[in-house]
Order: structure tokens, then sequence, then C-alpha cells
């Protein structure tokens, strides 16, 4: 690390610049949240505890390579960590989990629909690290070093587990779709 | 395993599941984000990050610090550091970063000339070596610059820059509710169009000078406050006048006479207080007097 880079890591990022992140990434990242949480958290609750993080973490955030990658990459763990407190939740019948509208996606038409419907069961399957990687990757189109960058994981994980991940997506699609098992 | 560096939207696989799954990967992929309501959400964001985060773990290590501090004091003379910054009782406050300052709600007072920016639900300020003072409450935020200069954002958009014993309080202007601006005027439109047919008709009595004394001061901006006042003496039990006195109250903010405005404001409360439109008065009651008392 240079010592110019040394002292970047040093600086938190001003209020202005995590509002213009936040102004940039809300939609694409709110969308993300909708596909990784799954239906029944709440991506706008959600997005917001991103960019709390993102405030009370700054230095952190000003020294990532991609601050795009490392805002997915909060995304990630947040989602993962709400499905499985609301997954106990509901075990322990401690909370209700209501299954949210998802009533204003702007779907075009009604295919787009439907194989987004599909698209979110399927992935309701995959385990936490596999979800995050082909919806980081096929979905929101991050590239590999970025999704490795996000998860802190090496970049051959990630395309390790993409690879299972899309073989278990795919079968399971066969599966809904009513092919053989 | 080959590394699958290509998306599948970019190289259709040749296995037939896989394809189909791409298909509808590539369907959900074209379909755009929803839009999110930007500003609403980020000031979602600054009011949760500004809110005192409590927790048990929180508790247990404040507790341990608390504990070593008294050790420490018991046992070693401390070289005491004046604090930087005083806040009231109640205070919401968080200090997110070195340099930033985020004030919700209540009294914060620097103790020597110090670089920051202070985050309110009104204001960005910049201060540059600079002793300060804000106080922040629901219906805005007032600042005294103490010592230095500090530069002001409001959220409109303003800047202003303050400086040495300079005060100054943000919104400097009530926020007068969409609802009361567009209030409707009497249903019933005068009989006449011309200003002096319209002084002609207000002489009169009953319904049509009620109307015409409403238009009356529509028309002449600068007459409408005396206008309206007189339309109110002479119809107490008028039908407009709820209309009329929200009028008044309007054209009092306008020029700024906000301790007539918040006069009329507590009189229409009293008068309706089953009117849909008594809740946007009361608030902007409490942004009148709040700038009263800060003027």
């Amino acid at each position: 690390m240079t010592s110019a880079e040394a002292a970047r890591t040093e600086e938190a990022l001003s209020l202005d610049e995590v509002r213009r992140l936040y102004h940039a990434h809300a939609p694409a990242l709110r969308q993300a949240l909708q596909r990784l949480a799954g239906p029944s958290l709440d991506a706008d609750d959600l997005l917001q505890e991103v960019f709390v993080v993102a405030l009370r973490r700054s230095s952190e955030l000003a020294a990532a390579r991609s601050p795009t990658a490392w805002l997915f990459g909060v995304a990630a763990k947040l989602s993962t960590t709400r499905r499985r407190s609301a997954f106990w939740k509901r075990l322990l019948g401690l909370g209700e989990v209501e299954e949210l509208e998802g009533g204003d996606s702007p779907a075009r038409t009604l295919e787009q629909k439907q194989a987004a419907k599909l698209v979110q069961q399927a992935l309701e399957v995959l385990s936490s690290a596999k979800r995050e990687v082909l919806v980081l990757f096929e979905l929101q189109g991050l590239s590999g070093e970025e999704i490795a960058q996000a998860l802190g994981i090496p970049l051959r994980t990630v395309w390790t587990r993409l690879f299972y991940a899309r073989r278990e997506f795919a079968a399971e699609i066969r599966r809904l779709e009513g092919g053989a098992p | 395993m080959s590394e699958p560096t290509t998306r599948w939207t970019d190289a259709p696989p040749s296995d037939s599941d896989e394809r189909r799954a791409a298909e509808l990967i590539s369907l959900t992929r074209e379909i755009p984000p929803s839009p999110v309501e930007l500003s609403s959400g980020w000031d979602g964001v600054l009011a949760v990050a500004t809110k005192p985060r409590t927790s048990w773990r929180r508790l247990v290590l404040a507790g341990a610090i608390a504990a070593l501090v008294g050790i420490v004091a018991t046992s070693a003379v401390m070289k005491s550091r004046p604090r930087e910054v005083i806040v009231a009782t109640g205070t919401q406050w968080q200090r997110p970063r070195e340099g930033l300052i985020t004030l919700q709600q209540g009294r914060l007072e620097t103790t020597r000339p110090i670089t920051l920016q202070l985050v309110t639900p009104h204001l960005e300020l910049v201060a540059s070596a600079c002793r300060f003072a804000a106080e922040v409450v629901v219906e805005g935020t007032r600042v005294t610059v103490l010592e230095g200069s500090a530069v002001v954002r409001a959220s409109d958009g303003s800047e202003q820059t303050l400086h040495a014993g300079e005060a100054g309080r943000w919104p400097s202007q009530p926020k007068v509710a969409p609802a009361l601006m567009a209030s409707e005027p009497p249903a019933l439109r005068p009989e006449c169009s011309d200003v002096a047919c319209l002084e002609a008709a207000s002489t009169g009595d009953g319904l049509e000078a009620e109307v015409a004394f409403f238009e009356l001061g529509r028309r002449q901006p600068a007459r409408a406050v005396e206008l309206w006042r007189t339309s109110l003496r002479r119809f107490p039990d008028g039908v407009f006048v709820p209309e009329v006195r929200l009028a008044l109250m309007l054209a009092l903010v306008r020029d700024h006479r906000y301790g007539e405005a918040t006069s009329e404001a507590a009189e229409f409360e009293r008068a309706f207080p089953d009117d849909p439109r008594v809740d946007d008065v009361r608030a902007l009651h409490r942004q009148l007097e709040w700038l009263e008392r800060e003027r």
C-alpha cells in the first residue's frame, strides 16, 4: 500500500459523498435486496440499514476499491442476517413474518412478471452463499472481482459458488415448471 | 468445472435446463428497478443513523469502561482534557465520525473554536475554527456564532455565512402546507369582474358583498389584509368566514407579520376546531410562534 493509499484509508467520506452514493445506487440496491432477502422482508427497511452502515463505517467505505461492491456486500450480509432471524422468529412463533406485496414491480410484460416470480421461488431454495453470488453476478451485473470484494472471498470461490448455484437453480426451475426432479 | 466468467445472458448455456433458467434470468434482469423516493429515503437514513444505539452489548461495554475509568481516576491524578462539545440534557445527537455531528433535537455548544460539520433536519453547517451554539426544535434550527465564522446551507438550498456575534434561524420563513395554499376560494363567483363593480357590491349586505370582499382582496394583495379584516368585522357570522380568516392569515404570513398571523391562526383553531384544515393551521401556528420567539 502506498502512503497515499494509506492516508486515504484513514479518511472517511463526507455526508454529501454518502448521500451521492445513495442517490446513485438506491434503486439498484433495493432491487438486489428484494432478490436477496426474498418477499417476506422489507427491502426499503434493509436499504435504509445499508446506508446507516455506510454512514457509520464511512472510512471503510472510503477505502473500498469499489464503493458499489462494498454497498452490495453490506446488502448481502444484511439480507442473510435478516433471513436468519426471520427464520428463527417464524420457528419460535415470536414474530409474524408476512409476505409483502410485490405490487410495485415495474415488470413490463406478463412474461417478465412470471419469470421474476419463478426466479424468486428458485432462489429461495439456494443457500445464502450461492444465492448471493448468483444474484450479484447474473441479475445485478457485478463482475467476479467485485463480488469477491463485496463478499470478502477469493475470486476462485466466487466461480465455484456460481457453478453450483447455477446447477441447483436450473434444477429447481425445472422442478417448478413441472419437469422431473 | 470451468470458470464461468461469462454471464448466462451473454453466452446461453448448452444444457437445456440451464438454457431455460438463463432465459428466465434474462427476462428478470430486464426489469428495471422500482424508483426510490430519494429525498425522504435519505432523510430516513439520517433519522435512523442519528438515533442513539443502545444494546446489552453496548451497556456492558459502557459499564466496563466506566469501571475502568473509575479505577484509573482513583489511582492516579487524571489530566483532564476539556470537552469541545457540550449538550443540554435530552439532546439527541451523534458523532458518526470525527468532524461530523448530527443534531436531531436539543441544544449543543462548542466550548472552543473547532472545525466540523453539523447536520440538523433543517440545515448543514460547516464551521471552520468556529465556536457556536445550535438549538434544534421541531419547527427549526437556530444557530449563534460566538467566534470565527460558519457557512450554513439550508435545506431549501440557500447559503449564508454567519460571523462572530451573528445568529440565524432556519427555516427563516414558515412552511405553509400545500392544503392551505390550495384552499378553495368561495364557490360563488362574484356577479361582476371589474374592481369598481366589486367595490360597489361590497357595500351591500349578505353573501354577494362577502364574495365581493374576498375577490377584492385576491385582486389587490396590497389591500388584502385591510379588506378581509373589514369583511370579518362586517360579516362575523358570514358563510365564508373560515376561508376569509385563512386567506387573511396567509396574507399576514406573506407580509412577514407573524405575530398577527399567529393571532389569526389561534382564532381559526378556536372557531373551527372541526375544519379539515385545522391540523395544518396548528402546524403553521407552532412555526409562527417559533419564528416570533426567535426574532
